[in-house]
């Protein structure tokens, strides 16, 4: 019998039969995943926003006269 | 630099204080996430989907509800004193101060909301759900305590005339970190 596959049952989720236990796993593994994935999109969102603002002042500043940069 | 060049002006695109502040909240919202998801999967697989497990102490739900809405409220008084303060900083003084109170107030019957539950037999080893409220309530609370303390520098500097606009962006920040996430643990954990 020691030789013998058994089934692993570790995991409590996989094996608990209960469906709201399930449902939650399901849930909170697309939360955590998506949760990051959320900051760091808002984060780039933020940059670019905060890029073409500048670039329009930049552009706005070149156009009515000499730059200031070089 | 060759003659004639000028050094170009960089310009942040939020200050040190602020970004430094939206790093710590993000990590943090990360860890609170990690907390929530696995209370859920522990209140999921209680037997015979009853939660609060059998036994335990009641959390007290309407009091806390007082306490929501002071966190709230605390809330809308920093909004109101970053309006006063783009005006003239001095005006800020008020709602601030109304905001440190009023977190003050969370604070403290949050404390002692925790004597009468240990008073009744829940304690952090008394059960996962005894050990999920003091982990998660309690983490909420020390942030609360650490943006309670910011509020008081903030509020401190603002009284010596001192209080740069980025520093009291990065503790506003803190603070509806704060403000925000406490309803969606009131409602996972005592609803």
């Amino acid at each position: 019998m020691n030789f013998m596959a058994i089934i692993p049952i570790a995991c409590a989720v996989c094996f608990s039969g209960e469906d709201a236990n399930r449902i939650a796993y399901i849930a909170t593994t697309g939360f955590l995943t998506f949760l990051p994935l959320t900051m760091v999109g808002f984060g780039l969102w933020m940059g670019r926003r905060y890029i073409v603002r500048r670039s329009a002042e930049i552009d706005a500043i070149s156009g009515m006269g000499p730059t200031s940069e070089t | 630099m060759a003659p004639g060049q000028r050094r170009r002006q960089r310009t942040p695109i939020i200050p040190d204080s602020v970004l430094g502040m939206i790093s710590f909240v993000a990590i943090e919202l990360m860890m609170f996430a990690g907390l929530i998801s696995a209370f859920m999967i522990v209140k999921g697989a209680a037997p015979g989907g009853v939660w609060p497990p059998p036994g335990q102490p009641r959390l007290p739900v309407e009091e806390t509800l007082l306490n929501t809405i002071a966190l709230l409220a605390s809330g809308g008084t920093l909004y109101w004193a970053e309006r006063s303060f783009r005006k003239a900083a001095a005006k800020a003084n008020w709602p601030l101060l109304i905001t440190l109170v009023l977190g003050v107030f969370f604070v403290g019957a949050q404390g002692r909301e925790w004597v009468d539950l240990l008073a009744q037999g829940l304690t952090i080893k008394s059960s996962a759900y005894g050990g999920f409220f003091y982990l998660i309530v309690g983490m909420h609370g020390l942030h609360a305590i650490c943006a309670g303390l910011a509020l008081l520098w903030a509020y401190a500097t603002l009284r010596q005339g001192n209080l740069s606009a980025s520093g009291f962006w990065a503790v506003q920040i803190f603070w509806y970190f704060v403000v925000g996430l406490w309803p969606v643990l009131y409602w996972l954990v005592y609803l």
